[in-house]
């Protein structure tokens, strides 16, 4: 009774509809070799005129036509020749008006769908990080992960602090590199494929102490396709899929291979033993299925903002615009 | 550098803890579309009752020109720490969430709309001068401060207080203000099984100075005067202007060249005059709007 009720709810709700909004139906991601729609889409497998978009593409939000940044300088009453930055501003996701109805056109060419209906994918998280090129690895700022919604902007401040006035001239007038934000959006409850398992940890460092050394290519896989025999509990139904997400996992535990010198000889690989693998490792379940989420990942480039904000750069020690005071 | 694609999402750690799923709680998984009077997204009970629940998706900053006098700058002089009052109002889709739910109401009466319950909120401030991100955490309450405009108050450091009482700050982001809600809701299980489950949601937006436009709001509570800093202009350009607002009987003072709060009066006089931006900021492309044009250029 309480399923049919639901039901009933939800069929009346739905006929409210000018979009889908995602649930707990399966979707699978669209496949779109030639790149001819602008988002990351999703179909709804129960309803296949239902498509979930996915913006990759961000940039700093705009009201009422002029840009949400602010860049505030000021010195070290101490040592004037440093000078801290502190910059804040807003992202918001490309996703035009405009744009979407040519991805409901594209749609419709691409998959004969009459009446296709394009809603945000409602589940996604999203974090933003701020790098420099002066450091490219440690980001100068980093959110938090958070459940946002892909309508509205997000807003962070990031600090440059007691640096040369020729540098921070230099990060700001980089026509590129200057200072990137990278905007990572993880997308959950999309279902690829359905197997599970659980990944065993003694099993897989014993593996990896017999083996010591993996090179990138058909080792690695050989790699993965022992400790899936191995180090992997339950009988999945769908081993290729298990092996592709075992492998994603894997990679990103290692994470980046580098050179290592082995018996005098140099080698590009990861290093193994007997203890890589964490106890806690243990407690993944490998999920190739409900819940499944994506990782995806836009960069903004800020640019020349000396060129193209000048009127939002402030020079706080004697009220001077843009970059000027910085020469 | 193209951000190259990573597929992580089917290693997930258990970490969920089923239990039993308690009254009036939402439903994660579940969204739903309303197209008329506002497209917006509502999210329905996890019961299946005729309930759903709004989530706020964007905040915005109540104009300080036409908000209570509550709201505003208080400091005592520019080199010390000042008090930043905002009144900021929850939003979906840039309208505030009252609104769209008495537009709602009025549309589909059998329809109960509600605010999820929050387990705590949070409220993040970062800007120039910010050694360390400002941060309150309220108890979590009824539906405040989703359901209705809040007010915070913000200690600024002299940094962004300088900042703010800048004239020019209006044109630009000074602060970032965050709110966060952490709401538990119902969630499935790879084997569809509810299970409870808390997200926090974040939305945030900018503050620009507001001096400039709304002096008022600003107030120097040692010397008991309102508005911006007065930052040393051209007193050549500065001359000029005063002159030619004499002739526009917008002002009366003496021709000193000095930026003085008679001879801001009477640029604001000028630009509500003539319908522009009233900032009161004396810059050389006013100066250019003010002056007669020459001869040999008319036409």
């Amino acid at each position: 009774m309480k399923a049919l009720r639901v039901g009933a709810i939800i069929s009346f709700l739905c006929t409210l509809y000018l979009y889908p909004s995602s649930g707990t139906a399966a979707a699978y991601r669209v496949r779109d070799a030639d790149n001819a729609i602008p988002f990351v889409l999703f179909r709804d497998s129960d309803q296949p005129n239902a498509f979930y978009f996915l913006p990759t593409t961000f940039s700093i939000a705009a009201s009422q036509g002029s840009q949400r940044i602010g860049i505030q300088i000021y010195s070290d009453p101490k040592i004037k020749s440093q000078v801290t930055a502190s910059v804040t501003l807003s992202i918001a996701a490309v996703a035009t008006s405009t744009q979407l109805t040519a991805a409901a056109t594209a749609v419709r060419q691409k998959f004969g769908t009459t009446e296709p209906k394009l809603g945000p994918l409602s589940r996604v998280s999203t974090r933003m990080s701020v790098f420099g090129d002066a450091t490219p690895i440690t980001p100068l700022a980093t959110g938090r992960w958070m459940t946002s919604p892909l309508d509205s902007s997000q807003s962070i401040t990031f600090t440059v602090s007691n640096v040369s006035r020729r540098e921070l001239l230099r990060l700001l007038s980089a026509d590129a590199g200057g200072f990137s934000i990278l905007v990572e959006l993880q997308a959950e409850g999309i279902i690829a494929g359905a197997a599970s398992a659980r990944i065993l940890t003694v099993q897989l460092n014993e593996l990896s102490g017999r083996r010591g050394f993996v090179t990138p290519g058909p080792d690695f896989e050989k790699f993965v396709d022992e400790t899936i025999d191995r180090a992997v509990e339950g009988t999945p139904t769908d081993k290729s899929l298990l092996r592709d997400s075992y492998s994603s996992w894997i990679r990103q535990r290692l994470g980046p291979p580098s050179l290592h010198r082995l018996k005098d000889k140099l080698l590009y690989g990861w290093a193994l033993s007997a203890n890589t693998f964490k106890p806690e490792d243990s407690s993944l379940r490998v999920l190739i299925g409900f819940p499944h989420s994506e990782l995806f990942g836009s960069v903004i480039e800020l640019g020349n903002l000396c060129r193209s904000n000048a009127t939002a750069i402030l020079n706080v020690d004697d009220g001077s615009s843009g970059c000027d005071s910085l020469r | 550098m193209r951000f190259i694609t990573l597929i992580l999402g089917q290693i997930v750690i258990a970490f969920s803890v089923r239990a039993q799923i308690p009254p009036n709680i939402i439903d994660f998984d579940r969204s739903v579309g309303f197209s008329t009077p506002r497209s917006i997204i509502v999210y329905p009970s996890a019961q299946g009752t005729d309930q759903v629940y709004l989530i706020p998706n964007g905040l915005q900053v109540a104009d300080m020109s036409s908000s209570s006098r509550a709201v505003g700058l208080t400091h005592s002089g520019i080199t010390k720490s000042g008090h930043l009052v905002l009144r900021l109002i929850p939003t979906i889709n840039g309208i505030p969430i009252p609104e769209i739910v008495s537009e709602l109401r009025a549309q589909f009466p059998n329809i109960r709309f509600a605010y999820p319950g929050l387990k705590s909120s949070r409220f993040e401030v970062t800007g120039p001068g910010f050694e360390t991100v400002s941060t309150t955490t309220t108890r979590a309450d009824a539906a405040d401060p989703i359901a209705s405009d809040f007010v915070r108050s913000i200690l600024l450091p002299p940094i962004a207080l300088r900042a703010l009482l800048t004239p020019r700050s209006y044109q630009l982001s000074v602060l970032a203000v965050s709110a966060e809600y952490n709401i538990r809701g119902m969630s499935r299980d790879s084997s569809g099984k509810p299970i409870l489950e808390d997200r926090i949601f974040r939305v945030s937006t900018t503050v620009e100075g507001f001096c400039a436009l709304s002096p008022g709001a600003a107030l120097d509570a040692l010397k008991g005067t309102s508005g911006c800093i007065l930052p040393k202009y051209d007193p050549n350009m500065i001359r000029r202007m005063q002159t030619i607002l004499r002739g526009q009987s917008l002002y009366a003072g003496r021709l000193d060249g000095s930026f003085g709060p008679a001879t801001e009066a009477a640029v604001r006089g000028f630009q509500r005059k003539n319908k522009l931006t009233i900032d009161g900021i004396p810059s050389p492309e006013l100066l250019e709007f003010m002056e007669p044009i020459p001869v040999a250029r008319r036409p």
